[in-house]
């Protein structure tokens, strides 16, 4: 029984070889699994941080300088937050036409 | 990067962990170098778009790119905090 990586390419296999190890046993094996569990939840997070830079960094600086400005921050800030009320609310907002009309 | 060429200090560090531990260093580094390379990435092609006017790019150390590419990353940890905060509400 092997850990399950989940996702782009971890393999466990190769992993393994880069570890030097062998075959782990059972324990080892959830000690691992869970590890990498936890290890993509963080990466989520990261990933939707991520995501909403690239958006607020568009809307919000035009010209890098030396700082990000006082206006700069309050824009990027509040873009975040923006972003966030909008997941919300398209979401809240599909669900709802979904139950209503079976679409 | 999987070459195996450590220094003593981690051949012996290496040697005290478990075959758990060894995995989820490994682990670890791949996740790093991904999201380096996926980060270099964005910030490339963001960068780019800021600095190329003209057909000229300052790719030197005080230049536009060596700004966005700071600029940029100080927007990445103001996202980071800024969600942060949020959660916390």
């Amino acid at each position: 029984q092997h850990p399950r990586a989940a996702s782009e390419g971890f393999r466990i296999e190769n992993m393994q070889a880069a570890a030097g190890v062998g075959d782990l046993d059972r324990k080892s094996v959830k000690e691992v699994q869970s590890f990498i569990e936890h290890q993509q939840q963080i990466q989520q997070i990261q990933a939707v941080v991520g995501k909403i830079t690239e958006l607020c960094w568009d809307k919000c600086v035009s010209k890098p300088g030396k700082d990000l400005t006082e206006s700069e921050k309050n824009c990027i800030a509040n873009c975040s937050e923006r972003f966030l009320d909008t997941s919300m609310f398209v979401v809240n907002r599909i669900q709802n036409k979904h139950k209503a009309g079976g679409q | 990067d999987t070459s195996g060429e450590l220094t003593p200090e981690q051949h012996v560090a290496r040697a005290t962990l478990s075959q758990a531990d060894k995995m989820k260093q490994v682990y670890q580094k791949q996740l790093a170098s991904k999201y380096l390379n996926d980060l270099a990435s964005t910030v490339t092609d963001k960068c780019f778009l800021k600095c190329a006017q003209d057909g000229m790019l300052d790719t030197s150390d005080q230049g536009c790119s060596a700004m966005c590419c700071d600029r940029y990353l100080d927007t990445f940890e103001l996202v980071r905090r800024t969600l942060q905060t949020r959660n916390r509400r």
